[in-house]
């Protein structure tokens, strides 16, 4: 290793080494790194080395923060260590003694992707353990809350995060030089802005909405920029088909693992976003309150990881490919048909194939979406009585408990709350979809990298992070766990 | 700046939730103007391409948690030719910060069984640990901003941000003062976001931190009069900017005059 | 205090009807500016002509004062690109503005000592200009007024087109100006020459005593000129938070600062006004960062020196006119009455 290298960060690794823990001074090295990709100069230097070691020091077009080492030796994978860096906030820790009308706004900033999810999630945990009840135009509002926040984020990670890979450029940025994808990521620049403007309209901002408290609202949309929403999400038809066409012609590299488990909401009369059974493909039924007897979270030291594993069984895999295996007969015919006329074919078992199932999913919050804005503007016919009915009542604090489910963007969300008698935090208890996600990461990442070894280290690397990214992880998103690593003999 | 004549913009991620940054992703309308007027040169969340420094302009997200992070906030000091923190947390500790309440073990604990492992320490604004040369507010920051403050780079002049109260913003704009029933943040919290919460029949909590010169011993004193209890205060001063100029000294200042009483 | 020979002009009388008409004869040469009151507080607004149901005369003081349909909060007063500069002319369609109260009235005759003497502000003139007044009279003080101190109301005496006081279930309108008088003429309502003469004399004379709260102007500029350093001072720049609201609400403060703002072509932009306060520290801050007034009793100093003794010295009237907005809005507490008071203590 030259001296260029290691200013560059690569971190040194001797024999032996790669399996330990690793060490705040590593770290830190590897921290000061640039360039994203690091493989270990091989072909270039020693073509017969026997020794392969690719590195993505820091996993870009994700949200959070995490690196993947993958060591390969005599030809076979001898480890694989995908660490999550980002840091830990503590978030359960520091809920606990605060009110509980404090909460949904400080879970809101778990994740600065999602956060009407974790808003709503907190919400409906928190009006369990108090007793409160929420009015069916409330219900409404925070379903197309929560559709428009999905919507917003299947087209960021879609087009800014995952298409970059399929096509061969760094960034979007990049591909919005080239005359002949300029439109489609104009397109899709105005797709991600109207479901912006849709989660504000709602939420009163895109990012940390703030009308949305314990039953109800604190304020009602306003009538004539609803209407010029509806008549945007009509003009944005076209936008949504083109993206669904240009996913369509993406050429998906295949993964499928038989014994995976698809865990979803399922509801009985929607797809389900907000409420729901918890459901899976083999078979697991539970609900918020039993969710803890189902799912479990094993804490192995020396990893600092809080993994999810489905009781008795194994990981589990959440997210769009999930919700869309266990919930086909729950979309609009329109979804299915359009599935139908790209020639894609649900359940599928194939991790990549979650790009597919997020294109459909934004064809279905844009209907959804519509749908919702339109019932909405009817109600405001009279905003007085929408006021009365989406008006926050008076709540007093008392002791309880309380959990909730909900579908976010990534797949399955947990909270859970126990409030002391003046309404005080006592516990939380928060799982992200992408800490739900991440042993599952893992068991895919050990069984697609051995069909791989003949490729480049930067290939490798590549399929490896296009591999993470179609889970569109959201590292900020994982409360509370600081790193995946997984030591294997 | 390289031969293109562009400055060269980084945004480093240190404890946060990635909102400031989406919010640069979300002036969907400037999003390719921005990208034809700066060389976005290392931006892990949108790009893979990350070209190492020195760069122009960095902006830096989130509280400093952890010795990694004082390690990357200096080290982008040393890259960045003007550093600017990126949202509150960057600014004043931000969320993250309200971990600093308790010992470090106790959070800890409260999260994971093997707390011995962990390495995180206090969390603090960036400026705890490297000069800043300008702040962007919010949680989140304001789209707005962070374009004024890019085409200040690019003019090489400091762009004049609001940094007086939120209430005299709220007033401009004739909402209804909440102050009366609720704990409302707006008379010390700096003004730049057209007074949203309140618009919305929300009391301000302070997302944008304290604005300059307000004074926020005398409100901490006035909330206890009405008849807030001092953790009360402490929580919602601390919410958003408990590591802020002044919040400490303000709830040092109620202590003190509450153990003379 | 007022004889009846303030009641200048003729009275009229409308009747419910006829007021409606009135607003409508009125809305159909102006744009209509009045109190309305929508989510629980009262401001003033452009009303469409199918509005004109909700002026409310006897509303509290509006949230901003009038000096908003003058200078807005925030305005564009220019855009440019490179070398070429695109005024954006002073706007505005001729309007009227219904039902401001006396105060309100008085204090548009202050601004305009300020924007349109020495340093005339060719804006600001030639929107007074294009405007019709219509003052609505108090019967009843509202909780923080103090208009009697500074000759400000609660009846209005002069400086306005049409005065109208509501008074058992009628409208008692009065022409100030050669328009309101020809206006009235048009409308053909009728003169009264009853019992409403007198009963607008009681009124007013009835509403004057019921605005208890005062303040001793006697060599008022003096006694503060003589106190820089009384103990008062200190004792509200401790309560005061510096928030500004009392200036933005204040309808005599007239500072406001312009800010030029390019777009990201680095080539057009815009110039824009927006109103300040003397109570934030960016205010008095020269080049270089100094800041005569760092401190906050500095800048709780100025803001009422400022109405009580340099207007005065500048323009031989107190700067304020007894609404009462700033003890209304303050959350703090502070009020100017209680301040003078303990001046004199």
């Amino acid at each position: 290793m030259n001296e260029a290298q290691s200013e560059a960060g690569l971190a040194s690794t001797a024999p032996g080494s790669g399996s330990q823990p690793q060490q705040p001074q590593q770290r830190q090295e590897r921290l000061q790194s640039q360039p994203q990709l690091q493989p270990e100069q091989g072909q270039h230097q020693q073509p017969a080395q026997a020794q392969r070691l690719v590195q993505v020091e820091y996993m870009a077009r994700v949200e959070g923060e995490a690196s993947l080492h993958v060591k390969i030796e005599d030809s076979r994978l001898q480890e694989l260590v995908l660490d999550v860096f980002e840091a830990p906030r503590f978030f359960q820790g520091f809920l606990v003694g605060r009110a509980y009308t404090d909460v949904p706004e400080l879970v809101s900033r778990i994740c600065g992707i999602c956060p009407a999810s974790h808003q709503l999630t907190a919400l409906a945990a928190l009006e369990t353990a108090l007793g409160v009840e929420v009015s069916e135009e409330v219900r409404l509002l925070r379903r197309l809350l929560a559709v428009a926040q999905i919507f917003q984020s299947h087209v960021l990670h879609v087009c800014l995060l995952a298409l970059p890979d399929y096509l061969h450029y760094p960034s979007v940025l990049e591909m919005a030089q080239r005359a002949e994808l300029r439109p489609a990521v104009e397109r899709a620049l105005r797709l991600k802005k109207l479901a912006n403007d849709l989660t504000a309209w709602v939420g009163g901002r895109a990012v940390h909405p703030v009308t949305a408290v314990i039953g109800g609202f604190t304020s009602v949309p306003d009538r004539q920029e609803g209407e010029a929403l509806r008549e945007r999400l009509a003009a944005a038809e076209e936008d949504v088909w083109v993206l669904l066409r240009l996913v369509a012609t993406l050429c998906l590299p295949q993964l499928v693992r038989d014994e995976v488990e698809f865990v979803a909401l399922v509801h009985e009369q929607e797809y389900p976003v907000n409420e729901g059974e918890l459901r899976s493909s083999r078979g697991l039924v539970a609900r918020p309150a039993t969710y803890r007897a189902v799912i479990e979270e094993r804490h192995v030291p020396p990893s600092h990881a809080l993994h999810s594993y489905v009781r008795g069984r194994d990981t589990l895999f959440v997210g769009p490919l999930a919700r869309m295996n266990l919930n086909w007969h729950h979309l609009p015919a329109e979804v299915r048909q359009a599935a139908e006329e790209m020639g894609w074919e649900f359940p599928d078992g194939n991790t990549f194939a979650s790009i597919r199932a997020r294109a459909l999913e934004i064809l279905f919050a844009w209907l959804e979406s519509r749908r919702l804005l339109d019932e909405v503007l009817s109600w405001l016919n009279s905003p007085s009585q929408v006021e009365r009915k989406v008006r926050p009542p008076r709540v007093a604090g008392r002791a309880g408990e309380g959990a909730a489910l909900t579908e976010a963007p990534r797949g399955l969300l947990y909270h859970c709350y126990r409030l002391d008698r003046q309404g005080r935090v006592e516990s939380a208890d928060i799982v992200s979809p992408t800490a739900h996600n991440v042993a599952n990461m893992q068991r895919d990442l050990e069984a697609y990298v051995p069909a791989l070894l003949d490729r480049s280290d930067e290939e490798i690397a590549l399929q490896c992070e296009m591999l993470v990214r179609s889970y569109d992880p959201c590292f900020s998103c994982s409360a509370h766990f600081l790193k995946v690593q997984i030591d294997r003999k | 700046m390289q031969e293109s004549g562009r400055p060269r913009l980084a945004v480093y991620k240190l404890s946060s939730c990635a909102g400031c940054q989406l919010q640069i992703l979300n002036v969907e309308d400037l999003l390719l103007d921005i990208a034809a007027a700066v060389e976005i040169a290392y931006f892990p969340m949108a790009s893979r391409q990350m070209d190492p420094g020195p760069y122009d302009i960095g902006f830096v997200e989130g509280a400093v948690t952890s010795p990694e992070e004082i390690q990357r906030v200096k080290q982008a000091r040393q890259q960045c030719r003007l550093l600017v923190a990126l949202g509150s947390c960057a600014a004043f500790g931000g969320v993250p910060a309200n971990k600093n309440r308790f010992a470090q073990r106790v959070v800890e604990q409260q999260v994971y069984q093997h707390p011995e492992v962990l390495n995180s320490v206090e969390a603090r604004p960036v400026e705890h640990y490297v000069r800043l040369d300008a702040t962007l507010r919010g949680c989140p920051i304001h789209p707005e901003e962070f374009l004024e403050l890019v085409k200040g780079a690019l003019i090489g002049a400091t762009p004049r941000l609001p940094n007086y109260s939120l209430c005299l913003e709220c007033r401009l704009r004739e909402n209804a003062c909440l102050f009366a029933q609720e704990l409302c943040l707006g008379p010390i919290t700096a003004a730049g976001c057209g007074a949203l919460c309140p618009r919305l029949g929300r009391s301000c909590q302070g997302c944008r931190g304290p604005a300059e010169g307000v004074n926020l011993a005398g409100f901490a004193r006035l909330l206890q009069e009405k008849g807030y209890e001092r953790a009360i205060i402490q929580n919602q001063l601390g919410k958003y900017a408990a590591a802020a100029p002044g919040v400490a000294l303000a709830m040092a200042a109620l202590r003190w005059e509450e153990e003379r009483r | 205090m007022s004889p009846p020979a303030q009641i200048a002009t003729a009275v009229r009388v409308a009747d419910e009807a006829s007021w409606g008409q009135l607003l409508r004869a009125l809305a159909q040469t102006y744009d209509i500016w009045a109190p309305v009151a929508e989510k629980n507080r009262v401001i003033l607004r452009c009303l469409s002509p199918d509005e004109l149901d909700q002026v409310k005369l006897d509303a509290p003081p509006t949230l901003l004062p009038a000096k908003k349909v003058y200078r807005a909060p925030e305005e564009t007063l220019l855009r440019f690109r490179k070398g070429e500069v695109e005024p954006l002319g002073n706007g505005q369609h001729p309007w009227a503005l219904v039902g401001i109260h006396p105060c309100d009235l008085r204090a548009i005759q202050l601004l305009d000592r300020v924007y349109t003497g020495f340093f005339a502000d060719e804006r600001y003139s030639h929107r007074r200009q294009q405007n019709f007044l219509v003052v609505a009279n108090c019967l009843q003080p509202f909780p923080h007024c103090f208009c009697t101190s500074f000759q400000s109301g609660p009846f209005a005496r002069k400086e306005y087109d049409l005065a109208v006081t509501p008074l058992f279930g009628r409208h008692l309108v009065q022409a100030g100006s050669a328009a309101g008088e020809a206006f009235l003429r048009v409308l053909g309502l009728p003169e009264t020459t009853g019992s409403e003469l007198a009963e607008l004399v009681a009124a007013q004379a009835q509403a004057e005593q019921a605005v208890t709260r005062k303040v001793n102007t006697d060599n008022l500029p003096r006694l503060l000129n003589m106190n820089v350093d009384h103990p008062v001072w200190d004792q509200i720049a401790d309560r005061c938070l510096s928030c500004g609201a009392c200036t933005a609400v204040c309808p005599t403060c007239y500072c406001f600062s312009v800010q030029d703002r390019l777009n990201l072509d680095l080539q057009s932009g815009e110039r824009r006004m927006a109103w300040t306060s003397c109570l934030i520290m960016e205010f008095s801050r020269v080049a270089l960062g100094h800041n005569p007034r760092h401190e906050r009793v500095a800048r709780v100093k100025q803001r009422l020196y400022h109405k009580f003794s340099y207007f005065n010295d500048q323009y031989g009237q107190f700067g304020c006119v007894g609404c009462g907005r700033c003890v209304d809005t303050c959350v703090a507490g502070i009020d100017p009455v209680e301040v003078l008071a303990q001046l004199r203590r």
